[in-house]
């Protein structure tokens, strides 16, 4: 899996490529780790190229939810394909969770 | 066709679980939504196995294996290894808005496999555990 960041504007975006499961996760959570460190309050997840997603992924967005709602920082999900939205929606994460087809869209809500 | 692999026990590993779950359904003309559900049930199982056991000593004893079977689109995966046995069932499933709260990052993996699969087996035959996930499927 390969993630990679870029500001746009006051955006961070954070674009996930491959498979987000037990052994890369790690890798997701120091990204939104880093941004939160960076003060980031506007993060954008481009998932165009993320192939798969396991409750490992699943459970690093899940435990920022809290924090972020209590400190005004906004998380939206973008450009999911239909296999990795259906996991979302398999316990009802979408949700709780805002997901959203375009990365325009994103930034709308963001 | 060979429906049986077996792989380190090591999470670098479940791309191959997945593949060849993918790979092996998809020659059994299953439709590619109940394919991408069953093999995110068998790498939550097989992620749990590995995450939650311990390395053995022996080399030898660090394998899982997965078999698939498939009667007249009854499909059981069999997966063996020589971690300690759990009972998946009598796993309390979690709450979600709880686990929120909680900011927890585990803890819904086995909650996924009951929502997918049928029904989960899990036995001990010295020196393995044996856990059966079973999907019946209707499809033309």
């Amino acid at each position: 899996m390969r993630i990679t960041t870029v500001k746009e504007n006051e955006y961070y975006l954070i674009a996930i490529e491959g498979d987000l499961d037990a052994s890369s996760s790690i890798q997701l959570d120091q990204a939104i780790e880093e941004a939160v460190s960076k003060k980031e309050t506007k993060i954008i997840v481009d998932c165009s190229q993320l192939e798969y997603i396991s409750s490992a992924g699943l459970g690093v967005f899940m435990s920022y939810i809290q924090d972020f709602q209590a400190n005004n920082i906004s998380l939206v999900l973008c450009h999911l394909s239909e296999k990795v939205r259906n996991v979302f929606q398999i316990l009802g994460l979408d949700e709780l969770i805002k997901i959203v087809n375009t990365k325009e869209e994103a930034k709308t809500i963001a | 066709m060979s429906n049986k692999i077996k792989i380190v026990r090591n999470p670098e590993n479940l791309k191959a679980v997945r593949d060849f779950v993918s790979t092996t359904l998809q020659k059994m003309a299953v439709p590619d939504p109940e394919i991408n559900m069953m093999v995110l049930a068998v790498d939550e199982v097989c992620a749990n196995r590995i995450l939650h056991t311990p390395v053995n000593a022996s080399a030898a004893l660090n394998n899982i294996e997965l078999e698939i079977q498939n009667d007249n689109n009854n499909f059981t995966f069999l997966i063996r290894d020589t971690g300690d046995p759990y009972d998946i069932n009598s796993h309390e499933s979690p709450d979600i808005r709880k686990l929120i709260a909680e900011k927890r990052k585990g803890g819904i993996g086995l909650l996924l496999v009951k929502k997918i699969m049928d029904s989960i087996e899990i036995s001990r035959s010295e020196p393995y555990t044996v856990l059966l996930l079973r999907k019946s499927l209707k499809f033309a």
